[in-house]
């Protein structure tokens, strides 16, 4: 399948490769399958999280144990269940990346990290109990 | 918006399965229970309000990732 893109042009994907977000992301509730595109620079640790429903709609998504230590949380019961995750090796980790106009002050959001089961590709936003910021800045001591 | 006044142990009930109860009332506050299947996910509603906010300003990002590129390959960072 193809889709053309606003920002990362033509991709082409195949319907294994789709994640379904059943209750779309926070703000964005009408739209739920969406595909990562690996950013080809490998160096970045940075890529696309691309909705298949909107071709104007890019996310940049980045693992967030690369720019912090710590962080544990607890994946409710019901969301486990929904997604249909039995172990820690189903689930891969997201956060949305926020690149302001000065680009020191880039942050990923903590407190909302996108959760997905790597094996049915179900994913999900959740939103933390746990105590961790909306905006962690990733150049800590600056640029 | 429906309007009630409720009193201190005093609860509601929305639809067959939701209770909210007034737990206790002390200078300007409100604790508040709540009760309701695990399907229903309960936010405080400026957490809620944040993160959509975070979310929208997330998108126009895309454009910027480019310069993020390039700040990176000066000082990678942790």
């Amino acid at each position: 399948m193809k889709l053309t893109t606003d920002y990362i042009g033509e991709i082409e994907y195949s319907e294994e490769e789709v994640l379904i977000f059943e209750e779309g992301l926070y703000g964005f509730s009408e739209l739920k399958k969406y595909l990562i595109v690996l950013n080809p620079a490998e160096e970045l640790p940075f890529h696309w999280l691309q909705s298949l429903e909107d071709e104007r709609l890019t996310f940049i998504i980045t693992s967030p144990f690369l720019f912090v230590d710590q962080y544990d949380f607890d994946l409710p019961e019901m969301v486990a269940e929904a997604l249909e995750i039995h172990t820690h090796e189903d689930i891969d980790i997201y956060s949305l990346t926020v690149i302001p106009e000065k680009i020191q002050d880039t942050t990923i959001n903590l407190k909302a990290p996108l959760i997905l089961n790597r094996n049915n590709k179900k994913g999900k936003q959740l939103i933390l109990n746990e105590e961790y910021p909306y905006k962690h800045k990733i150049f800590a001591k600056g640029i | 918006m429906l309007i009630l006044t409720r009193k201190k142990d005093e609860s509601l009930v929305i639809g067959n399965d939701i209770v909210i109860k007034i737990i206790e009332l002390d200078d300007g506050k409100v604790r508040i229970g709540i009760d309701a299947p695990k399907s229903i996910e309960v936010h405080r509603k400026e957490v809620y309000d944040r993160i959509q906010e975070e979310n929208k300003s997330a998108r126009e990002s895309k454009n910027k990732l480019g310069d993020l590129a390039v700040a990176m390959s000066k000082k990678p960072s942790k």
